[in-house]
């Protein structure tokens, strides 16, 4: 995560049909002085606890002053050599771009599509095929420049119905070509009841499982989330995207803010419907204190409720997605899981059959055979390539039966190990393995002189012992 | 209301504020009202406007607490051992020995009579004795021994037994409560008076209410102005799958609550104040 500046607060002259903004306006807390001193303040002691970049976001991060928006690149600069700010680039100028090629800026782009599909993005009093082209100008002269750029694009009746889709497709291709790989195809949310523009959990999941495909066969080193999430997530190597992660809802400090005031907040999207902005305390570390809790029980209830009454009980995804992004939750209440939990179960089922189809042997963090030291999908601690491997096998395959299994086998960590517990010995939280006898941590550096007295259960062949004295039979 | 069954769902409470202004705005007068009630449930026992209130006493301070009320004249007794637990809960958790994580339920009085009295009727369930004990309505007594413990957090059902407007089957509104019934808040401590009243315009309740104002005004005027601007907020509680949610314009409370299945949800607008 990194440090968030809404220069303009929600603040925004265009005007998109799924912003989930639009509450916080309608209630007029949009508006806040500003306060330039007190926000780099904010913006470096925030740095200092979140590292870089600092990002500039919104509301439109363009209304702002050109000097102003100057000074917090210029601080994100100084302070991480790197910055990032998030724009609908219809309305950039060559002024803006020279700012981002001084101050190093990743410039996100708001943008759905090219004309039509791009008519969810309104802009009041201009053409959308004009919009695009603008957009497109901008997009190719950043390129030009060198300006790092990525993708937003909101998935919506707009420009994801089948028809359109074709479209949408060509579009990433044409990204492609201009050094674009990646970015998010993010569902459009209707946060506030409003219009008839967000696909049904059916249309998003049909939708997602097409878009997966597409750009994992059609683009080279495609970096579109969430697909790219669906993988890391099954196999064990991250959670992903924080809409797969356990949200703490009332401080979400996934998307840590800075007001134009210099106060702090936490992400908008958590909220959106009811208008309200939750505060965010950056000192705040008490994270186990069961009496600032911020909606945390969310992970406690969710998979004791039944899926017909808007839980996740029994579902083989719960670590993967726990319950999806609770900003975007059924009824627009945190309380229940996802909306488009279809769609997300739709994604996670195909990243599964891929990954399958292709390697049969993986192990992934759905399969019964993974062992995990925490309840998340990036909490596995089977190695899932484990069967492929070479240190293990002398013939290992992705499918089929692997052949030669080695005595020095991969250790695999069965426990997380502080560094205070990591002195002498096996103490690494790596399981150690003796020709067929696998012993687990012990403080003992040569295991088998003495007794396992680590308090660790050992594995000798089919045989269980619990700590002893005496040496391992 | 159809509940989640087995649904286990931990002791909690918080304060959350809509917006950082909010807090800056509200928070000396959430600080100020959340000590009061505790305050003036000790304090109508010591001036003997009711006979008995429920008090816990725990193994860290017991000496402290026993001197105080012993100076005061009163008397305590024991009730259940039970767990320690953070946040609002429902129910208390019975244990066998006392240590740092537990405390013991009791009841004080200003008379050894009378905690004698509440503990048998304690004992025996006796939920109306109890009420008398505590000074509470007869009605709002009765309603509470056909409401719970099937209801543990009984608010849809004192909303319904008020004058509502229905807005959709499982959602209410109410177009004026009167402050001194207001029990939506109580969670995070902000209430005057402890009884669950039988209904949000229950008159009966609403004559004991005055008498805690009063009591309030005496011992601590600024805590009452404080306690009345919140509980003057208007605002809507809603609960699911053992969680309520308390909006008001300021801030949001989240309690544990009953463990229901589908979302039940009160709303009021006009509180009157006395």
């Amino acid at each position: 995560m990194s440090v968030s500046v809404k220069l303009t607060n929600s603040e925004c002259n265009n005007a998109c049909v799924y912003c989930y903004e639009k509450v916080i306006r309608q209630k007029g807390r949009d508006k806040r002085k500003l306060d330039l001193d007190a926000v780099l303040k904010q913006i470096e002691y925030d740095f200092n606890k979140l590292g870089p970049p600092v990002y500039v976001h919104g509301g439109d991060p363009l209304l702002a002053d050109i000097d102003v928006l100057e000074k917090i690149l210029a601080k994100g600069y100084e302070l991480g050599e790197r910055t990032g700010i998030q724009v609908y680039p219809h309305n950039l100028t060559d002024e803006h771009i020279k700012l981002f090629e001084k101050y190093s800026t990743h410039v996100g782009c708001s943008i759905d599509g090219p004309y039509p599909l791009n008519k969810a993005r309104n802009v009041p009093g201009k053409d959308p095929k004009q919009v695009w082209e603008d957009c497109k100008r901008n997009l190719l002269k950043m390129r030009d420049k060198g300006v790092s750029t990525g993708i937003i694009c909101i998935l919506s009746k707009y420009n994801t119905l089948p028809e359109p889709r074709k479209k949408l497709k060509d579009w990433l291709l044409w990204l492609e070509s201009i050094g674009i790989s990646g970015g998010r195809l993010n569902p459009a949310v209707n946060f506030a009841d409003d219009g008839n523009y967000a696909l049904t959990p059916d249309e998003m999941a049909d939708a997602w499982v097409d878009l997966l495909n597409f750009t994992v066969f059609e683009i080279e080193k495609s970096g579109w989330k969430p697909f790219r999430d669906v993988f890391d997530s099954l196999l064990g190597n991250k959670q992903g995207t924080c809409i797969f992660d356990k949200c703490r809802y009332y401080h979400a400090r996934t998307e840590p803010v800075v007001l134009s005031d210099g106060k702090t907040a936490g992400c908008f999207k958590v909220g959106a419907m009811d208008g309200h902005i939750y505060p965010r305390y950056p000192d705040y570390q008490d994270w186990n204190d069961p009496s600032k809790r911020y909606g945390m029980i969310r992970y406690d209830i969710l998979p004791q409720v039944e899926y017909k009454d808007g839980g996740c009980k029994g579902c083989k995804f719960w670590r993967n997605c726990t319950g999806g992004c609770a900003g975007a939750a059924i009824d627009r209440d945190w309380r229940n899981r996802a909306y488009y939990c279809k769609a997300y179960y739709a994604l996670l089922e195909e990243g599964e059959r891929l990954l399958k189809a292709i390697m049969p042997n993986v192990v992934l963090a759905t399969d019964g055979r993974a062992e995990f030291d925490g309840d998340k999908a990036e909490d596995m601690i089977t190695n899932p390539f484990r069967i492929m491997d070479k240190r293990n096998y002398e013939y290992p395959a992705a499918s089929g039966s692997p052949r030669g299994e080695k005595r020095n086998q991969q250790k695999v960590r069965v426990r997380k190990v502080s560094s205070e517990e990591q002195t002498a010995g096996h103490n690494d939280g790596v399981e150690h393995l003796d020709g067929n006898t696998r012993h687990l941590d012990s403080s003992d550096p040569a295991p088998g002189s003495r007794g396992h007295t680590d308090g660790i259960e050992h594995l000798d062949g089919n045989t269980r012992h619990s700590d002893s004295d005496g040496g391992c039979a | 209301m159809r509940m989640v069954e087995g649904l286990d769902v931990s002791p909690q409470c918080e304060i959350i504020w809509n917006d950082p202004d909010a807090e800056d705005e509200w928070g000396v007068y959430m600080q100020r009202a959340r000590g009061l009630s505790d305050k003036l449930e000790y304090e109508m026992v010591k001036r003997k406007l009711r006979e008995c209130a429920t008090m816990h006493v725990r193994p860290q301070n017991y000496d402290e607490q026993i001197e105080k009320l012993m100076q005061d004249g009163l008397v305590w007794l024991p009730i259940r051992r039970t767990q320690v637990y953070s946040g609002f809960s429902h129910q208390h958790f019975p244990v066998r020995h006392l240590d740092e994580n537990s405390m013991v339920y009791g009841v004080l009085s200003h008379s050894l009579e009378g905690a004698r009295e509440f503990r048998r009727a304690s004992e025996n369930k006796d939920h109306m004795t109890m009420g008398e004990l505590l000074g509470y309505p007869g009605c709002c007594s009765k309603f509470f021994t056909e409401v719970w413990p099937e209801y543990i957090d009984p608010m849809y059902q004192i909303a319904e037994n008020s004058e509502f407007e229905q807005v959709d089957e499982r959602h209410i509104k109410l177009p004026e409560i009167h402050m001194f019934n207001q029990r939506m808040l109580r969670y995070v401590n902000l209430n005057l008076g402890t009884n669950f009243p039988c209904s949000l315009n229950c008159e009966e309740s609403i004559e004991i209410g005055k008498d805690w104002y009063r009591l309030a005004q005496d011992v601590d005027p600024k805590e009452i102005e404080a306690l009345e601007k919140i509980l003057s907020l208007s605002g809507s509680w809603g609960v699911l799958y053992g969680i309520a949610i308390i909006t008001t314009e300021p801030f949001t409370v989240v309690a544990n609550s009953a463990p229901t299945a589908e979302k039940w949800i009160v709303e009021w607008d006009k509180v009157e104040t006395y």
